[in-house]
């Protein structure tokens, strides 16, 4: 798993790549747990290079969501790849979630309020 | 020490109870009535056969037109009682013989039936004094009610089959339709008595459904349809469409599917039955916080569907056990799940039929392994009981 974070118009951006198993889990967890992530107004996850993500993985995204969105931010995923966005569809975070074409996309989604 | 003497003509020892043993062996594998024939001097060992058969549950009958010889006398050879009912090959027409065993006795069945007075000239030719003869007629019969019993038990059995099957499907059908017709808004007080009605009819649809494959395999129905198979293409939908179960029960679902798969000749269907029923078992007894971990490989001359969970395991006396029909292990479900006890025994089944494997590696407390090997070209054979 590859993972890196950076900011563009002060919204986090979160990149992912690689893929996502069972070793890489906690490494996740602890990443989307940062201070950064959790006192930023918005966050978007690029996905455009990650490969695959396990059910655990998924499952720290959607609490990621759920807290972000519990507090009134918002929270835009980019780009993910077929096998990924086939994941994400199968439990439902894709009608949960808005989806950018790229990072510049959804950074002009989020400045809308969208 | 004084030297032991044996009178002559007087039994050793234990002999009576040595014979009747031997004889009781003989009935269990060949039950009929007996003759018990007497040459000119064997009335005392007659004597001795009687009351040993009469002790062993032996019932003296008719004579009958035709006898399988059951010589047991001392002294007898097995060639030579063969050679005198006329056999020219003493071991041809011998069943099995005896030489004298620790009783002084030996034990002759020949092959073929034989009218009574060459049996007894086969008694006379080996100086067999007196010896048992057995009515084939009888033993044939008995047979014959056996299989009868038995055919009549399999008859009520399929019959059985297709009431529990086709029968409960329509009333099951449509309590399921209406089940899904009720709206939430209108039985929210109902709503925990609702979702107990549609898990346990799930759980009946699911026994039915496997009772009626069962059926099938007993009934020689469950036919193959041999098709160009992407084993990864299952594997795949399979795993995604459990994800959702797997993030519910906190449990790490992972999958890796080797990209140098081939296509197989499989029948896709019943490929994706097995692929669910083992991926679906492995979230089942996988408790929270657990892995299960899938994977395919090619092996060459076929796929190789590796499915691990950090389950209870299962012990080492059921790991054949739950292959069988209701054989189920005696390890629980972590989330209230059902389990028929036919699943597994079906994929065995369907496994066997495309001539590929399932087995299982498992130590309790360390997790269980599933493989399942689907050769690239699949059999085309049916199913029968």
């Amino acid at each position: 798993m590859e993972f890196s974070t950076g900011k563009t118009d002060g919204i986090i951006v979160l990149k992912l790549g690689g893929a996502v198993r069972a070793g890489d889990n906690d490494a996740l967890q602890d990443a989307l747990g940062s201070d950064d992530i959790r006192k930023s107004k918005a966050v978007i996850i690029d996905l455009s290079d990650l490969e695959y993500l396990n059910s655990r993985a998924i499952g720290t995204l959607m609490s990621l969501w759920k807290e972000t969105t519990s507090s009134g931010r918002k929270i835009h995923i980019v780009n993910p790849k077929p096998l990924v966005e086939r994941l994400l569809k199968a439990v439902g975070m894709y009608t949960l979630v808005p989806v950018s074409r790229s990072v510049e996309d959804a950074a002009a989604a989020l400045s809308k309020g969208e | 020490m004084p030297k032991k003497t044996r009178t002559k003509g007087k039994k050793p020892p234990g002999m009576l109870e040595e014979a009747r043993k031997a004889l009781t062996r003989h009935v269990k594998v060949h039950p009929g009535r007996m003759l018990i024939k007497t040459l000119p001097g064997g009335k005392a060992r007659a004597r001795e056969l009687k009351a040993a058969a009469a002790a062993a549950g032996w019932e003296e009958g008719g004579e009958t037109r035709n006898h399988l010889a059951v010589i047991v006398g001392k002294g007898v050879k097995a060639e030579q009682a063969a050679a005198a009912a006329g056999g020219t090959d003493a071991y041809g027409t011998v069943v099995w013989g005896s030489a004298e065993d620790e009783t002084g006795l030996c034990h002759v069945r020949l092959k073929q039936t034989h009218p009574l007075d060459t049996v007894l000239r086969a008694m006379e030719a080996v100086k067999c004094e007196a010896g048992l003869v057995q009515s084939l007629a009888e033993e044939k019969e008995r047979t014959r009610e056996a299989l009868k019993h038995l055919e009549h038990l399999l008859a009520t059995r399929d019959e059985f089959f297709s009431i529990a099957t086709h029968d409960l499907r329509s009333p099951l059908t449509t309590m399921k339709l209406s089940l899904a017709m009720i709206r939430v808004d209108d039985a929210v007080e109902n709503r925990e008595i609702l979702d107990i009605m549609r898990r346990n009819v799930a759980r009946m649809e699911a026994l039915v459904n496997d009772m009626l494959e069962v059926f099938r395999l007993y009934r020689g129905t469950f036919a193959l349809n041999i098709a160009p198979t992407l084993v990864n293409q299952i594997v795949e939908d399979n795993v995604v469409s459990l994800f959702p179960n797997a993030i519910e029960k906190d449990i790490t679902m992972d999958f890796l599917l080797d990209e140098e798969v081939l296509p197989i000749n499989a029948d896709p269907f019943r490929i994706n039955q097995v692929v669910s029923n083992i991926v679906t078992n492995a979230l089942k007894y996988t408790p929270k916080g657990g892995l299960v971990n899938v994977q395919t490989a090619w092996r060459g001359d076929g796929v190789l569907l590796t499915v691990a969970d950090t389950g209870p395991g299962i012990v080492p006396d059921e790991q054949e056990k739950i292959f069988e029909s209701f054989g189920k292990g005696s390890a629980e479900t972590t989330g209230g799940e059902q389990s028929t006890g036919l699943g597994l025994y079906i994929c065995r089944r369907i496994m066997e039929m495309h001539g590929g494997r399932i087995w299982v590696e498992s130590k309790p407390g360390k997790g269980s392994t599933f493989h399942a090997f689907f050769p690239k070209d699949g059999k085309t054979s049916e199913g029968n009981g």
